[in-house]
C-alpha cells in the first residue's frame, strides 16, 4: 500500500529519494534509485522523525498556527519533510530543478 | 560496571519529557536505546550458551519484566517497568528494541516488533507481535 503510494515518483528524473515513515520513525516505503541510499533503513527515518517532532513544537511555542512542512536545501537537492495525515511522514528529496508539487500525487494516494 | 537506579516514574518522566519535545520520534529513538541495551546484554552473555530461557532470566535480572513468554512470533510480558503508569498508546518502546535485537540475533533475519496490548492501558500484560521483514 504504501509502495504503491509513492508510485506517481518513479520515472520522474528529478527525484533522488523518497520514503514514507511512521511518526516514530519506521520506515514504511521507500524509492530511492540513484545511490543515495545506504542510510534509508535506519538512521534516515528515525532522523526524519525527529527533526519533525521537533519542529512541530518549537512552532507551537510561535503561536501562529500548525506547522505545515520542512524544507532543507542542500548544494545539489532540496528536502521536503511533510505530515501525511495523522500518523505518517512523507520525506521527499528532488534535485534543484524539481518541483515538490509532485507530491501532491503521493499525499492524494495516501488518503485513499 | 557502575550502576544506576532509574524507577519506572523515572522512565515515564523521561518519556513524558521527550514526547513534549519531539513527539512520537521519541519514540523509535527510545526503541533505538533498547537495541543498544539488548547488545549489551549479549555482550556480557558471550560465552554462554545463549538460550531464550537465559535471556528471559537475564531481562528479569535486569528488571526489564517480571515474567516473559517467547513464542516464534509473540512475546508476552508481565511487569515492564515502561508500562507501569497508565496511558492510552503503549509505552514499552525500549522492550521493543530490545526484542528486535534478541530475534534478529536468533532468526538471523530483519524483523519488525509491534507492541499490539500494553499493560499500561489496563492489559493485564504486555503482547509483542515479531515479524519478518525485507529492507
Amino acid at each position: 500500500m504504501y509502495n504503491e503510494a509513492l508510485e506517481s515518483l518513479k520515472g520522474n528524473e528529478n527525484v533522488i529519494a523518497a520514503a514514507i515513515i511512521s511518526q516514530d520513525g519506521t520506515l514504511m516505503a521507500s524509492y530511492c534509485p540513484g545511490d543515495n541510499c545506504t542510510g534509508m533503513t535506519e538512521a534516515f527515518p528515525m532522523m526524519c522523525a525527529t527533526v519533525l517532532g521537533a519542529a512541530m513544537t518549537a512552532n507551537s511555542e510561535l503561536k501562529i498556527g500548525e506547522m505545515d512542512d520542512i524544507m532543507i536545501t542542500s548544494d545539489e537537492g532540496t528536502t521536503m519533510i511533510k505530515r501525511a495525515g495523522e500518523h505518517l511522514i512523507l520525506v521527499v528529496t528532488m534535485a534543484k530543478s524539481g518541483d515538490m508539487a509532485i507530491i501532491g500525487q503521493v499525499l492524494d494516494a495516501l488518503e485513499e | 560496571m557502575k550502576t544506576i537506579t532509574i524507577t519506572a516514574r523515572d522512565m515515564k518522566k523521561i518519556r513524558e519529557l521527550y514526547e513534549g519535545i519531539i513527539g512520537n520520534a521519541s519514540h523509535g529513538l527510545f526503541c533505538q536505546e533498547g537495541q543498544a541495551i539488548a547488545e549489551t546484554i549479549f555482550l556480557e552473555l558471550e560465552g554462554q550458551e545463549i538460550t531464550m530461557e537465559l535471556i528471559a532470566s537475564k531481562l528479569k535480572e535486569l528488571g526489564w519484566a517480571e515474567d516473559i513468554l517467547f513464542a516464534d512470533e509473540e512475546v508476552d510480558i508481565v511487569g515492564s517497568p515502561e508500562a507501569a503508569y497508565s496511558n492510552k498508546t503503549p509505552t514499552c518502546h525500549r522492550m521493543r528494541g530490545i526484542l528486535r535485537v534478541i530475534y534478529e540475533k536468533k532468526t538471523n533475519c530483519s524483523v519488525k516488533v509491534v507492541e499490539k496490548k500494553c499493560a499500561a492501558q489496563g492489559n493485564d500484560k504486555c503482547v509483542f507481535s515479531v515479524e519478518k521483514v525485507n529492507y
